[in-house]
């Protein structure tokens, strides 16, 4: 992304508002996260895949709903810092074609978080949770979200 | 008594000239040389070559066998290959010289991509011939076009003086490609290292669809089709999540496309214009042509859009019209996209169709798949005119910088 594109991407989402800030202290992150599949009640660990060769590290994880053919994604972006959480968080709704994704500040998830009830964009410390649809399906993910936000905060709390 | 051990079609890997190109199966799988080998390939599917048109030319084409003969006696032997469908194994008498006759005009008319192994004496030592080149005849490479091909060939030796014998038929799937696989393609390393050597898993879906192509262009304009038509039965257009990337996020996850093209979830139901322009260029550029993933956008401005069939939509309208998170506008739009991705290149989208009439503001809508279409300036009518309203078409701008070819994983 260009800086000028990334300038006026950080303008439109208000950036300054929300840049370098964390719920908790800024020398706490979550590194190596993993999930076991007992993380989601109500749901099956269909998929884990793990890549350390992009940048930033990924945890990509696919859900179904017990007893239906709905999947959910989880993508758990390891950045170093909440710094740069942040800043993956403006390439990260850069990857968005609406011009309508906006900043949620009706539900508590994470440090920051953009979306609707299809799709979740948040940031937490250090790391950066997308979750959305793989497929269709009418329930909302933001309680979903809300689940892997409260995974993330045990681990930081646990230190 | 002489047999085929194996069977090699890209026996040179440092060049695409004379035989054929250096491929693998998947991002995991390697695509062993020989190609065919005895006791391991069976079906066509389990000898698989894909060759470059424009590097074959007018060159001889020759492929690389070792065989085996189990009769200490024999010391040479002459050795060649028919069509196994215009020369299967000839009736007796008068009609004999009839069907040699028909099978003439047949060879010439629809005879296989690669033709006959033309026969040539074979030593053996010790009971083994080493690597013997094979130069074929009645290849149709010069002129062939984009498609997945089926090579049957009968296999004969001969003793002296003697009539041929049928010892083996083998099957193999020829790909034809209008020229060597373009980046993230790559030929080099020939390695097992190097996931991006041309996958054999995407060629099976590029040649369908670029079929009968016989120039980049129109093997463009296939695979962008073949893509727009993936929908709504395969993938559709992500309104639920605000068109966000799920194949091509940092990345091409071809390994996940594939596996939905083959029914299974893969990166799930929805896809957006970004995994789009990547699934048409990668798979285009895998029969040669010369296409990147570009963006449209204006850094200050989302731009507005007019009526549109996006991939798996039969309704009219901008994209996503009525959901939550949209307001007929994107904030960006990615194509496949020629040259240096400006107004002045071309665009394939293979993520909606436009109107294609007078008016593409309004009904009545006539539906036009870009392929090859100028991206143009504002009151051209060409293919900025046909996405953006009016008033959006000012924000609707090439953006070069964005130009990339995402590698595959």
């Amino acid at each position: 992304m260009q800086a000028a594109e990334r300038d006026a991407l950080k303008e439109r989402h208000r950036f300054r508002e929300w840049a370098g800030k964390s719920s908790l202290p800024a020398d706490r992150s979550v590194q190596g996260l993993s999930l076991t599949g007992e993380e989601l009640p109500g749901f099956r660990l269909d998929r884990l895949d793990r890549r350390a060769d992009t940048q930033p590290p990924r945890l990509t994880s696919f859900w179904r709903r017990t007893g239906t053919q709905a999947v959910v994604r989880v993508d758990i972006f390891e950045c170093v810092s909440v710094t740069d959480a942040h800043e993956y968080l403006i390439d990260a709704l850069n990857e968005f074609e609406s011009a309508a994704i906006l900043r949620r500040t009706d539900v508590a998830i994470g440090d920051v978080a953009f979306g609707s009830d299809s799709v979740v964009l948040f940031a937490r410390s250090n790391l950066v949770v997308l979750v959305r649809k793989a497929t269709p399906q009418t329930e909302a993910v933001v309680s979903i979200a809300q689940t892997i936000d409260a995974l993330i905060l045990g681990r930081l709390k646990a230190g | 008594m002489v047999q085929l051990d194996t069977i090699a079609f890209n026996h040179d890997s440092s060049a695409a000239t004379h035989d054929a190109i250096n491929l693998r199966k998947n991002a995991s799988t390697w695509l062993p040389v020989p190609e065919w080998q005895r006791g391991v390939s069976v079906l066509a599917e389990d000898s698989m070559a894909a060759y470059a048109v424009a590097q074959i030319g007018s060159n001889p084409v020759s492929i690389r066998a070792t065989l085996s003969c189990t009769n200490p006696a024999i010391h040479h032997a002459w050795v060649r290959a028919l069509d196994a469908v215009v020369d299967p194994p000839p009736p007796a008498g008068c009609l004999g010289w009839l069907v040699w006759l028909i099978r003439a005009i047949v060879r010439a008319l629809v005879g296989n991509v690669l033709g006959e192994v033309r026969a040539r004496k074979v030593t053996f030592t010790a009971g083994q011939s080493g690597p013997v080149v094979f130069d074929l005849a009645y290849t149709k490479l010069a002129h062939a076009p984009v498609g997945p091909h089926t090579t049957k060939w009968r296999w004969q030796y001969r003793l002296h003086k003697g009539s041929w014998v049928d010892f083996e038929q083998t099957e193999h799937r020829i790909f034809v490609l209008v020229d060597v696989p373009t980046a993230p393609w790559q030929q080099t390393p020939y390695q097992q290292s190097n996931t991006q050597l041309p996958w054999t898993d995407v060629l099976k879906y590029s040649c369908q669809w670029g079929l009968g192509a016989t120039t980049r262009e129109a093997a463009a304009a296939g695979v962008t089709r073949g893509v727009y038509q993936l929908g709504p039965g395969v993938v559709t257009y992500d309104c639920p999540g605000g068109g966000s990337s799920h194949y091509s996020w940092g990345g091409f996850d071809c390994t996940a496309f594939i596996e939905r093209l083959q029914g299974g979830l893969g990166n799930g139901y929805y896809v957006n214009c970004s995994d789009c322009a990547t699934f048409v260029s990668t798979f285009a550029n895998s029969l040669g042509c010369d296409l990147w993933q570009s963006r449209m956008s204006d850094s200050f401005s989302s731009f507005g859009l007019n009526p549109m069939l996006g991939i798996g939509s039969t309704t009219w309208e901008p994209c996503c019209h009525g959901e939550p998170g949209w307001g007929d506008a994107f904030s960006y739009h990615e194509v496949a996209w020629t040259a240096g991705c400006t107004a002045s290149d071309r665009v394939y989208d293979g993520c909606l169709q436009v109107d294609g009439d007078a008016d593409p503001t309004g009904p009545p809508h006539t539906a036009l798949l870009p392929t090859d279409m100028v991206f143009g300036n504002t009151g051209d009518g060409l293919y900025r005119d046909r996405l953006a309203t009016p008033s959006g078409r000012p924000h609707c701008n090439p953006q070069p910088s964005t130009r990339q070819r995402r590698p595959v994983s």
